[in-house]
């Protein structure tokens, strides 16, 4: 396993993709600060950076998407697979070490969107930020992509199921919009996957409460997350690497 | 049309596919089928391939060669039958016979952002090999130590297969198992992997299952020929047999075939011939007459062209087998 993790970290040494996701993921804090030092109203850190997560989910669920779809659709792009499979590693080790990697990485863009936040808000925010506002902040954000990550595994089965990025992407892009449609219902928001991370992201707030996250929520999540990771599992076993 | 080449391998065949009859079964298929739909890519394949020996596996385009290769590393599932490699059957659970074997399927894939020293090293960490000397040694192997710190995107097709080749030595294989290596390279290019086969076979006494659909190829390199056709093995014979099957013939080329022809029966008394283009007539029998045919011939103002001795090729047995033109 440890092989193949090394392995998966190694083949993104000088990849564009790195910086072109934390290039994106930066946008949402900036917009968040152009759109606070627009209404030129005070503002306090918990609204800030929860305008902030709320962007990071709406980007990042295309964001986040575009990575998982690299991560595993690019063994297919770059004909790289059939190397891969013929290397003395067992199958399900090369998914769990590419979900892990993905994992790493959306955590990773979460801290970026996260120092990058507090930077920008330093300058917008008239409060003064307190410690224990600071490491709130950051759960927060690092629960809000925890929840995003669940939904990738199957974005990663699209990925390999149409050997490219295309039709991943394109599901990445209307679950974001499809989330959006069911944020409006209080039933559905807490039951729909990707309306889940913007409901826990507005959720958090703590002037808005919105739609409070209950245990059926979580384990729509779950669920999600083990469906998709077996159906990359199923694939990687049981599909022909006959291009 | 059929083309004249002669078995132009220098020197008596001395490879390490010699006598090698009783060596250990090193890839072995077992009536292997794939079955697409409706179309039958591979039927009822079995071959075997020895320790020491080249084996080509010679067969058109389209001839399920590919797919038979991916069978046998396990990339493809077949519809039935089984292959084993060094004794182990292959399948997607049990990978650890790829610490034993090399491959190179079709043209080789890299990571575009990757050097080509760090392609090699993602595949090294995938075979769990310490040190990166293994690495330092399949640059050097593949002549490609200048262009260790080139990005993979930026590799010419040649490169491309030589670093195919470098990774699929790596881990010092036992069996080399490559899909057409000499695919899209130019003459240099061939000539170079070629040699490089050769001398891993000779030197490293590494086993090759090689596929080809040039005749040519098979022909210098291979100790074993497995010909393939429509998704069937038609045929696995010894160079050295089919060499020794082969029938040599007086070739003559004459301006009017069938008045020859009518020489050759009424005059002559030979029976035992050939027309080829309507021009060439082989001749297997009465080979030590090549002067009396010849004034024969020309007393009749038959003009005779050329007339030389001949030995079936490997060419010619291909097309005896599978009809058709050939790739040289």
């Amino acid at each position: 396993m440890g092989r193949v993790l090394t392995a998966e970290f190694l083949k993104l040494k000088g990849s564009p993709a790195l910086w072109v996701s934390a290039v994106g993921v930066v946008s949402a804090p900036l917009l968040t600060g152009l759109l606070m030092g627009a209404l030129g109203a005070a503002v306090g850190w918990a609204k800030f950076m929860n305008q902030s997560i709320a962007f990071v989910v709406f980007l990042g669920s295309v964001l986040f998407g575009l990575v998982a779809a690299y991560l595993f659709g690019r063994e297919y792009t770059e004909d790289t697979l059939k190397s891969l499979l013929t290397a003395p590693v067992q199958r399900a080790w090369i998914i769990v070490a590419k979900l892990i990697v993905l994992l790493v990485w959306s955590l990773g863009l979460a801290l970026v969107a996260w120092i990058v936040s507090i930077l920008i808000g330093l300058t917008v925010v008239s409060e003064v930020l307190s410690l224990g506002m600071a490491w709130q902040t950051m759960k927060w954000f690092i629960v809000t992509v925890f929840l995003v990550y669940a939904t990738l595994p199957s974005v990663a089965w699209l990925a390999m199921w149409s050997r490219g990025y295309i039709v991943p992407i394109g599901f990445a892009l209307v679950t974001a919009f499809s989330g959006l449609i069911f944020l409006g219902s209080n039933k559905y928001s807490k039951l729909f996957p990707w309306t889940i991370p913007t409901a826990y992201a507005l959720s958090v707030r703590p002037d808005n409460p919105g739609v409070v996250l209950g245990a059926s929520s979580w384990a729509v999540m779950a669920t999600l997350f083990v469906l998709g990771a077996i159906m990359c599992l199923l694939h990687l076993r049981y599909a022909d690497v006959d291009k | 049309m059929v083309h004249a080449v002669h078995f132009t391998r220098e020197g008596p065949r001395t490879g390490p596919g010699d006598n090698l009859s009783s060596s250990a079964v090193v890839l072995q298929t077992h009536g292997l089928t794939k079955v697409y739909g409706t179309e039958r890519a591979v039927s009822d394949l079995s071959l075997t391939v020895r320790q020491g020996e080249i084996y080509g596996f010679l067969g058109r385009n389209g001839a399920g060669k590919t797919t038979t290769i991916r069978m046998i590393l396990s990339l493809v599932r077949p519809t039935s039958g089984w292959a084993e490699v060094l004794g182990t059957r292959v399948g997607p659970t049990n990978p650890d016979i790829y610490e034993r074997v090399g491959s190179i399927v079709e043209v080789p894939g890299f990571y575009s952002n990757l050097s080509v020293f760090d392609n090699l090293d993602v595949h090294r960490r995938l075979l769990g090999l310490r040190g990166t000397r293994c690495v330092e040694n399949a640059l050097e192997l593949a002549g490609l130590a200048d262009e260790r710190a080139k990005k993979a995107r930026a590799l010419s097709q040649g490169m491309r297969q030589r670093l195919g080749l470098a990774r699929a030595l790596l881990n010092q294989p036992e069996i080399l198992i490559l899909d057409e290596p000499t695919n899209g390279l130019d003459p240099v290019g061939i000539r170079e992997i070629r040699a490089l086969i050769k001398r891993l076979a000779e030197e490293r006494k590494i086993t090759i299952f090689m596929s080809s659909h040039i005749l040519s190829e098979v022909q210098q390199l291979a100790t074993r020929i497995g010909i393939i056709n429509e998704g069937r093995l038609v045929e696995e014979i010894d160079y050295d047999e089919l060499r020794r099957r082969n029938r040599t013939y007086l070739e003559v080329q004459v301006s009017d075939a069938a008045k020859a022809v009518w020489v050759l029966e009424e005059e002559l008394m030979i029976r035992d011939f050939s027309v080829h283009d309507g021009s060439r007539i082989r001749v297997y029998e009465a080979l030590d007459r090549a002067g009396e045919i010849n004034s024969a011939l020309s007393s009749h103002g038959i003009m005779v062209n050329r007339l030389n001795v001949n030995e079936e090729n490997l060419e010619d047995h291909f097309i005896k087998l599978v009809g058709g033109e050939a790739e040289h």
